[in-house]
């Protein structure tokens, strides 16, 4: 389909159709014209005020008690809007610029509330939105003005009381928190005291170097009696030779003192006898026995001629050295034992210590840790302490107002003026549109390029005749046109006298 | 009936185109001598919104003088019997006149328009004089000859068959032999004279236009403006039939 042709097409329908039902178009003109004349006059003037206020975001109690406990951010889910229009806010708003709200029944109040939630906005500045913008419409900027600045002033005495608010209760909720942990820091202290009280020896150390003590005690002693006992051993098979020998040198000086009795015999009968004499023989023979039993003895145990003195006091050393040893041994024995006994206490203690070790340790981890928190807690409570005289003080806002209440000096929205200047546009675009979107939307065929379009294959479309105005026509249209043209007169006196007589109306000052 | 203004009384003479017959050796001196009545001025002309000779460098005839080429075109430039009709009412009467009166434009062709528009006529507007018989008329008493009911038109070379006094039962009236004859007959008698048949809209009257279609030579579909949907419009064209449809022309109105 030819665009441009469908264009003109429609264009030129659109305009057959105006002028086919000019008469209602003249009317709904008319009656358009004058309800905006009419509108423009009585057009509603209204004031705008406008406040900026900026929030900071940090609250109190979370840098008090950051890293020790997670808290809730205080205001995150409450936007400023929702405090505004918060019925607790509102209501005190009302009171303030309205005092006589507090005599008003119910229903008046609620109706004064929807007046007001009605008239309040409130937006963010698009660039920053930790600026929040407030505006409150009024018909006259004295109202506007009061309701907005009680507004702000309303939300920032209770921003701030809300505050002072959260940083007693975070104060409190630390300063009670202190106090508990003290009490168990205490608590924990006292058992740990009680406990070292109850086990005084209780050193696993000192039990350990004590076992080992004995352990090596026990074994000196083992071996000592070791010692004592091949000791006595030794002793009893030298005293058992010792009295052996001893029979034989009795034997050896019996023999000895024979021989020195035969050999005084002999020296005496020598003395009166010759040495044939036979006595004197046989003396010499029994010495010669005796010589040789006594040779027989010394070869056969060789003791000295020298040890002949100490023979017996050896055999009584020994015999001393037997006995002081088995006394010994008895003495080492019955350590020994009673050591064993101890250490077998010792091993029990031992094992006492290290169940105590354990109970030891739980209480002391209980203690410092308690001890830890507590003593995080009364630094934070310093903190606490610092938030809340600077709050007293009035410092550190979380809201504030970046721009106060502005007294509206000029009414916003569409000046009069204009309404009036697009009245006559405004009337004429209706009729027309109506037309336009009828020439468009009816299905009948208005346009030679859809025509040509919509035509079956095979048969042509041979020609176009165009519209043709007949002199009679033409006169009709004329008689028309005076009317229309005398309209068009009335209704541009009228749209004149509008302006000349409502100046003050139409035209801001 | 509308009165037309004149000077001189209007004698209601009825003018045979049987009656100058024998006489002619030519064609062209045959028309010559067509007897005429009073013409249209130029304001009655635009009064009826038909085309004129004065009119000369108009879209308008522009138009119709193109239609008229492309219609004869079709014949080989021999006569023909065109249906005018149209798809919705209005429309089809204006285009219908307007190439009989741009055939008859030139001078060396003749047109005669039957009003068979029973329903709303048009033709006695062409009328200087006042027609006493017309088509039905015709059709209804054997007695009246073609003749009787063949009028000069205030538009040269034009002849005018108006639709008569007898409308009652014009489908039946239009279905008779009497019909087929009398076309037969005005076709035949001069080579030289088209013949436009002004029908009743297509979407109204269905048998009529089937019956007028056979009995002509061609159709042509008036679409007025801001008056038939698509679906109307291919309802007319069925009705007609593709194959008598010479085309469709596009009436602003």
């Amino acid at each position: 389909m030819d665009a441009i042709q469908y264009v003109k097409d429609i264009v030129t329908a659109l305009k057959r159709e105006l002028i086919r039902y000019r008469a209602a178009v003249a009317a709904l003109f008319t009656v358009l014209f004058l309800t905006a004349l009419y509108l423009s006059l009585h057009w509603p003037k209204y004031y705008v005020s406008e406040a900026a206020i900026t929030k900071d975001v940090t609250n109190v109690i979370e840098p008090l008690l950051r890293g020790t406990a997670e808290v809730a951010d205080v205001n995150q889910n409450e936007t400023m809007q929702d405090l505004i229009f918060s019925r607790r806010l509102m209501d005190r708003v009302l009171l303030r610029i309205k005092p006589e709200v507090a005599q008003m029944s119910p229903d008046q109040v609620e109706l004064e509330i929807i007046e007001f939630r009605r008239n309040m906005a409130v937006g963010y500045d698009p660039a920053n939105r930790n600026i929040t913008i407030l505006s409150f419409t009024s018909p006259t900027a004295d109202r506007a003005y009061e309701t907005l600045k009680a507004v702000v002033d309303v939300f920032i005495e209770d921003r701030m009381a809300e505050k002072q608010k959260v940083t007693y209760e975070a104060h409190n909720f630390i300063s009670d928190q202190v106090i508990k942990y003290k009490r168990r820091l205490e608590n924990a202290e006292e058992k740990l005291k009680d406990f070292k009280s109850r086990n005084v020896d209780a050193s696993e150390q000192a039990v350990k170097d004590r076992i080992a003590q004995l352990a090596n005690e026990i074994e000196n002693l083992r071996i000592a009696i070791q010692e004592s006992e091949e000791k006595i051993r030794t002793t009893r098979s030298q005293l058992d030779i010792e009295s052996q020998n001893v029979g034989q040198r009795a034997r050896h000086r019996t023999l000895t003192e024979r021989r020195r009795l035969l050999t005084e015999q002999l020296d005496q009968l020598r003395l009166v006898y010759q040495d044939s004499y036979p006595d004197i023989v046989a003396l010499k023979s029994q010495i010669f026995e005796i010589d040789q039993a006594i040779d027989e003895y010394k070869t056969e145990y060789s003791f000295g001629a020298g040890g002949q003195q100490s023979e017996l006091p050896l055999y009584e050393e020994l015999r001393k050295q037997l006995s002081t040893a088995e006394v010994d041994l008895k003495t080492q024995k019955r350590r020994y034992d009673s050591l064993q006994e101890l250490l077998e206490k010792e091993y029990k203690l031992a094992e006492r210590v290290a169940a105590n070790q354990a109970e030891l340790t739980d209480l002391t981890r209980d203690y410092d840790v308690t001890r830890k928190v507590y003593e995080e807690m009364l630094a934070r409570k310093e903190n606490a302490n610092i938030t809340l005289a600077l709050n007293d003080e009035g410092q550190g806002e979380s809201y504030k107002v970046l721009e106060p209440p502005t007294y509206p000096l000029q009414p916003a929205g569409v000046p009069a003026i204009l309404i009036y200047i697009a009245a006559p546009f405004l009337a004429i675009a209706a009729p027309v549109g109506i037309a336009a979107i009828f020439v468009v939307i009816d299905p009948r065929l208005r346009s030679v390029a859809l025509l040509s379009q919509k035509l079956p294959e095979g048969i042509p479309l041979l020609g176009v005749v165009p519209h043709r105005g007949t002199p009679l026509a033409a006169r009709l249209l004329r008689k028309d046109i005076i009317l229309l043209t005398l309209l068009a007169v009335i209704l541009i006196v009228i749209y004149g006298y509008t302006l000349y007589k409502f100046q003050s109306l139409l035209l801001p000052l | 009936m509308r009165e037309l203004s004149g000077s001189r009384p209007l004698e209601n003479k009825k003018v045979s185109p049987v009656a100058s017959l024998g006489k002619a050796t030519s064609p062209a001196s045959q028309i010559a001598r067509m007897s005429e009545v009073r013409q249209f001025t130029a304001a009655e002309f635009n009064a009826l919104k038909v085309v004129h000779a004065g009119d000369e460098g108009s879209v308008h005839l522009k138009v119709f003088r193109d239609l008229r080429t492309q219609l004869m075109k079709r014949t080989d430039w021999r006569n023909f019997v065109c249906l005018v009709t149209s798809a919705a009412p209005g429309g089809s009467s204006h285009v219908a006149v307007n190439l009989a009166a741009t055939i008859a434009l030139d001078k060396s062709k003749t047109s005669l328009l039957v009003d068979a528009n029973l329903y709303s006529p048009f033709a006695e507007l062409l009328l200087p004089v006042p027609a006493q018989l017309g088509l039905t008329d015709y059709l209804e008493d054997p007695t009246t000859g073609i003749e009787d009911i063949v009028y000069a038109s205030g538009i040269p070379r034009m002849r005018v068959v108006p639709v008569g006094n007898n409308r009652e039962g014009g489908t039946e009236k239009i279905n008779s032999v009497r019909m087929r004859d009398f076309f037969t007959e005005i076709k035949d008698r001069y080579a030289d004279r088209y013949i436009i048949v002004d029908a009743p809209s297509a979407a109204d009257y269905d048998a009529e236009i089937r019956i007028l279609a056979e009995l002509c030579d061609f159709v042509v579909l008036v679409v007025p403006y801001g008056k038939v949907t698509e679906t109307q419009l291919n309802a007319s064209i069925d009705k007609i039939g593709s194959e008598h449809l010479a085309g469709v022309v596009y009436n602003w109105c």
